[in-house]
């Protein structure tokens, strides 16, 4: 890009005095990104380097930095994570930015940048050309502010210190500022959604889509605001125009598979299945997270229809989520519920074999060993063996002490041990006292 | 409002990145690195790049010979690999004959930063595998255009 000697001098005053930090652990990218921003007339002396997540979050701090350019990964930690100390320290958004560089370089990236207050996301490997591109498109309206993105940037400076009632003032004056003021909107609409002000927020977001029709931040505020509210056909369309501008976003693959269950969109399940078989090849740990939570979701639905080719989808879709949780106990939980609740007992007990990990271990996975036992076990003291443990560290699972309590009574265990399962119950949950109550009252009747 | 399901608006490709990977062969020392996933390409320049890999593997002024792959690589070469194997195992190879221009050290003690100049290359292949990554950061850079006030 070749710019002409009046932008330079512009681009020069705005970087003047601006303090740069770069961070990335393995160091190939800062001496590319000094040297733009020594192009861009910043001195060499105020660009400093980060080479990990604690020392960038200290320097921050100190040193309050304009400019943040940053590897997504800082060692094990995401740098998104630096992002809301950054936006405190410099609310004034005209005079600051955050800049990604990300060697996830596929389309889905571009959720990062829509999806959060950053400035921009740069691809690995780049060319400096191309950097130098996206860092001037990018800062354009902060170079010359207009009244309109002024007043909105002062607006996000008040959100950002938490001053709402100043922030919302800025928004509403912008708004008479520009002929088609989507962002001031959308902006406004973010604040009354956090004043939970819903009416309010819904009317904001709808304006900016009569301003900009595919405004990406109004058309997700307004999708999650209508499934919170239960509007689902019409957080389905706004999702599906979403879909229609904007790159697909794996984590929200949950969110979307329940929506397509709820509006009765039966081909959507199925298609959901196909688009998981695809998406697994690509062997990205994070996306095969949100597979494995899409397809118990989708397992869970089909397993339920009384279809028998859909109880056999369903029930492989249950496997395949089951194979790919690593272990994730929320995941293989639900999966063990769907297929107890289908008297699958034994179908539970060989995926919870077979895919427990170390992470599941713990008073969770000892649980579900006692749920699938209990559905099918007529001999209650492995189930006893089992549950007494977590009576003593009182885990809070009614549903645990419903068992233990009716496989105690079972076994004719002693008086006294079945009292104080009853009485630890009412303890851990006072809102089922009545029903724990009736127990303890016809115990003895019960025994005998 | 549409009719249209959601999910034929879903494309795995949106997920698949675009990747090259980088086989090493230093011809002034006689030793190279063959397994591409030890070589990180960090930057293009514009007769030549910039690539993350193990210490050792070069000095300045060395020469060298380098294969760009598209990855995913599900083949795997011996120490002693040479062009018409490299050719012959996987399609679309680029290779390039090089100097080693400067050697910076990385905060990871076991890595270096490498420039490699090219003498010898393919400017039409070079330049489409350039403008290929280009293409995604100005597909990066519309989206920020959307974020615009």
């Amino acid at each position: 890009m070749t710019l002409k000697p009046q932008e330079t001098q512009q681009i020069a005053e705005y970087f003047f005095g601006k303090k740069c930090l770069l961070i990335d652990p393995s160091s190939t990218t800062r001496l590319t990104i000094r040297k733009m921003l020594t192009g861009f007339k910043v001195e060499n002396s105020d660009i400093y380097n980060a080479e990990n997540f604690k020392v960038a979050e200290t320097f921050i701090h100190e040193h309050k930095p304009h400019y943040i350019f940053t590897t997504y990964k800082i060692k094990e930690k995401n740098a998104l994570d630096l992002l809301p100390l950054h936006l405190k320290i410099q609310p004034n958004r005209i005079e600051a930015g955050f800049y990604i560089l990300s060697d996830e370089n596929n389309i889905s990236a571009g959720n990062a940048l829509l999806d959060n207050d950053i400035d921009g996301l740069f691809t690995l490997p780049f060319t400096i050309d191309a950097l130098v591109n996206s860092l001037l498109k990018s800062i354009s309206q902060k170079l010359q502010p207009t009244p309109y993105t002024t007043s909105i940037e002062k607006g996000r400076e008040y959100y950002f210190l938490a001053d709402v009632s100043k922030a919302k003032v800025k928004f509403e004056e912008a708004i008479k500022l520009d002929p088609a003021p989507f962002s001031a909107y959308s902006f406004l609409g973010t604040l009354h959604r956090e004043l939970k002000n819903i009416p309010e927020a819904k009317d904001c977001f709808k304006k900016a889509l009569s301003f900009k029709d595919d405004h990406y931040k109004s058309l997700r505020h307004l999708a999650e605001i209508c499934l919170e509210l239960g509007e689902y056909e019409e957080s389905y369309q706004l999702n599906s125009k979403i879909l229609d501008n904007y790159p697909f976003n794996p984590e929200r693959i949950p969110e979307l598979t329940r929506l397509s269950i709820t509006t009765k969109r039966y081909e959507d399940i199925l298609n959901y299945l196909k688009i998981f078989t695809d998406l697994k090849e690509l062997g990205n740990e994070l996306v095969t997270k949100f597979i494995s939570a899409g397809l118990a979701i989708c397992g869970r639905y089909l397993f339920t229809r009384r279809d028998p080719p859909d109880q056999v989808r369903g029930l492989d879709a249950l496997r395949q989520s089951a194979k790919l949780c690593r272990g994730k106990k929320e995941i293989l939980k639900s999966i063990v519920k769907t297929l107890i609740e289908a008297q699958k007992a034994d179908e539970a007990k060989k995926i919870l074999e077979q895919y427990a990990t170390e992470d599941t271990n713990g008073n969770d996975f000892i649980f579900m060993q006692i749920e699938i036992l209990d559905s099918f076990s007529k001999d209650p003291l492995p189930i006893l063996n089992l549950g007494q443990p977590l009576v003593i560290s009182k885990y809070e699972n009614s549903k645990l002490y419903e068992i233990m309590i009716k496989r105690s009574i079972e076994a004719k265990r002693k008086k006294a041990g079945i009292e104080g399962i009853i009485n630890q119950a009412i303890i851990l949950f006072p809102d089922e006292k009545e029903k724990y109550e009736k127990i303890l009252a016809t115990l003895d009747q019960t025994l005998t | 409002m549409t009719d249209e399901l959601i999910t034929t608006k879903i494309f795995s490709s949106d997920l698949k990145p675009l990747k090259h990977a980088v086989l090493f062969k230093n011809d002034t020392s006689g030793t190279s690195v063959s397994d591409p996933s030890k070589i990180l390409l960090r930057e293009f320049l514009p007769t030549g790049f910039v690539i993350e890999m193990p210490i050792h593997s070069c000095k300045k002024g060395h020469l060298v010979t380098l294969f760009i792959l598209e990855e995913p690589v599900n083949v795997k070469f011996s120490s002693s690999f040479d062009s018409e194997t490299v050719h012959k195992k996987v399609k679309n190879a680029i290779e390039v004959v090089g100097k080693i221009e400067d050697v910076v050290t990385n905060d990871d003690p076991q890595r270096e930063n490498v420039t490699v100049h090219f003498n010898q290359y393919d400017e039409v292949r070079w330049k489409e595998l350039v403008d290929t990554y280009i293409r995604i950061q100005e597909a990066m850079n519309e989206f920020m255009e959307q974020k615009k006030l």
